[in-house]
């Protein structure tokens, strides 16, 4: 992989991240690809159908996110949960069909109200070039913490 | 020292008809007199068969606050076993499930099998010569027993048998059970856990509640859905709706949705796979009219069920409630899968749970959020003595027994629950 393609992965990885962070969903459910997917496992399954997930959205389901994020009665978001990543440790190879398979840490403070909690895992992007940019096929998390007690991930990993 | 408020004689002074004292939720010595005389007095709910199919399977879960081993021993046969090593109290398994004939103690090297029986002392020419291993076996729930795969223990020597606790909560736990093909529904697809500061009692009611479904899930109910299907359906939990708060006796309740005809909204287009799922229960039952029973239970949405003190079962989901302390409350929910049915039935049952129950979900994330929010006021608000639970006072029915009824977002179950929680604290004998 050349270095300016390599420099550019790691440029939407963190855009991605900061998207998140300044809670600009609509923009982050813009990249993923109509047939994207959005997992975070809570366990250690291979196969999302195989168990329950934290989250398992598909862009429809993603859509319906930003209906809840608009309303004004998203009681599990007043106040917003903030967020600060770094995401690091990125590797990126390339895959049939014009996708490439992208690794990443994540580390994340999330503070609600006075509770600050850290979440940290190992993200899988499955990315597609579509015209001049990137789309996400897939966003897998796993979380280190998955298999805790989780009151409100409402705000995304 | 008890607070002489709590004693059996002045307990039933903080439960009136219509309202109850706040202390019965913050204060830590009633949550220390909750887990003798409900956790430890009634049967719990630890798990279900399809969790530990196998003779040596085992899963780790609590009665109230104590940590047990459900255990299948060798033989077949179940065990709840206490957690807890017979010489110096270390927890014996760390693992929240798997299969093993043994559970070895990694301080001393004691050895338990699957029935919890001592097998093994190292170095046991130590022991005095008159040390007999068989008083030293695991401490033993008095009571192990399941109902159409759902297993209960009680640490009460002296309790009813599981049936007749069960009451009229069993024919509801049968029809769960039955909307499977094979009879029994199958746990095996995950948990998904939260946790809150607050009471278990919160969870417990928030279960039974159709009144706030409207008003917490509105960006669900209404907008989302207005959007996914192209109505809202919050008349299902509105004031007009035929379903019905009902209190089953013994603590048990419902949310009963059955006369909500949600088909008649929605269409009644069945893809092929519903269609055989549903002629699979037809063969499976041979009361006819009853299966057509447990099939509409799936059309029409079906019932939420308490069973008294800590299982809940909604549509597809099993919750488990664990207190942990007074202000400190942990619940699993488990999708319920169903067996002989296409895989394609499955995962919509498991993304459904992922769409309403999950930490991320539409729904589960706003309840919890009232839990906060109910803690941060109530736990703090010592002015503010009583909590109302007074809907539906003037129009409810009584039936049979212990059964009341009335409409969705009266609060009938609510004082079903809290009969039975003065009924348990104040119970002289361990009965």
């Amino acid at each position: 992989m050349n270095p300016e393609t390599r420099q550019q992965i790691e440029d939407f990885l963190y855009t991605e991240a900061r998207l998140l962070d300044q809670r600009d969903y609509e923009q982050w459910v813009a990249l993923f690809a109509e047939d994207g997917i959005y997992w975070i496992p809570a366990g250690d399954e291979a196969d999302p159908n195989e168990s329950v997930a934290l989250i398992y959205d598909n862009k429809k389901r993603l859509e319906e996110r930003l209906i809840r994020i608009g309303s004004n009665r998203f009681w599990a978001q007043q106040p917003a949960t903030q967020t600060c990543r770094i995401v690091g440790n990125v590797v990126a190879t390339e895959a049939p069909g014009d996708e490439i398979e992208v690794q990443s840490r994540l580390i994340m403070t999330v503070l609600r109200r006075d509770r600050k909690e850290l979440l940290s895992g190992v993200c899988d992007f499955r990315l597609r070039q579509e015209d001049d940019r990137y789309l996400i096929v897939n966003k897998t998390v796993r979380l280190i913490e998955r298999e805790q007690h989780f009151d409100n991930l409402t705000f995304l990993i | 020292m008890i607070n002489e408020r709590y004693s059996p004689a002045a307990l039933p002074a903080l439960v009136k008809d219509d309202r109850v004292h706040r202390d019965l939720f913050v204060d830590p010595q009633v949550f220390d007199l909750e887990m003798a005389n409900i956790y430890h007095r009634t049967w719990v709910y630890v798990g279900h068969e399809s969790e530990i199919r196998n003779p040596g399977d085992f899963k780790t879960t609590t009665i109230g606050t104590e940590p047990v081993i459900l255990s299948r021993d060798t033989d077949g046969d179940l065990h709840v076993m206490v957690n807890a090593c017979r010489h110096r109290g270390v927890t014996l398994c760390e693992e929240a499930g798997g299969n093993q004939k043994f559970f070895v103690c990694a301080y001393h090297g004691w050895v338990f099998d699957s029935a919890g029986s001592l097998v093994n002392v190292p170095e046991v020419e130590g022991q005095p010569p008159e040390f007999s291993p068989a008083e030293f076996g695991l401490t033993q729930a008095a009571k192990v027993d399941s109902f159409r795969g759902f297993i209960f223990a009680s640490f009460n020597e002296d309790v009813p048998p599981l049936v007749d606790h069960l009451g009229e909560a069993a024919k509801f736990i049968a029809m769960f059970a039955d909307l499977s093909p094979s009879g029994s529904v199958d746990v095996s697809s995950g948990v998904t856990r939260y946790q809150y500061e607050g009471n278990w009692k919160q969870q417990v009611e928030n279960s039974m509640d159709g009144y706030h479904a409207a008003i917490t899930h509105h960006s669900f109910f209404d907008e989302v859905l207005q959007a996914r299907i192209g109505r809202s359906m919050a008349s299902i939990v509105s004031g007009s709706s035929p379903a019905k708060s009902v209190a089953l006796g013994n603590g048990h309740s419902l949310i009963d949705f059955r006369d909500f005809d949600r088909k008649a909204i929605l269409g009644a287009d069945q893809p092929k796979s519903e269609v055989d799922w549903h002629n699979g229960v037809r063969a499976n039952l041979e009361d006819h009219d009853y299966a057509e029973e447990v099939i509409r239970v799936n059309g029409g949405d079906g019932f939420n069920l308490l069973v008294y003190p800590n299982l809940v079962l909604i549509n597809n989901q099993i919750r488990v409630i664990q207190p942990v302390a007074n202000n400190h409350t942990e619940v699993l929910a488990y999708p319920a899968l169903l067996e002989q049915v296409d895989e394609e039935i499955n995962v919509a049952r498991v993304r459904a749970h992922e769409d309403f129950y999950g930490p991320a979900s539409f729904g589960a994330p706003d309840d919890i959020e009232m839990f906060k929010r109910q803690w941060q006021g109530l736990s703090r608000s010592p002015s503010m003595q009583w909590l109302l639970y007074n809907r539906g006072l003037h129009r409810e029915e009584r039936g049979e027994g212990e059964r009341y009824s009335s409409q969705v977002t009266d609060e009938t179950a609510h004082r079903g629950i809290w009969r039975r929680w003065v009924e348990l604290m104040t119970a002289e004998v361990q009965t």
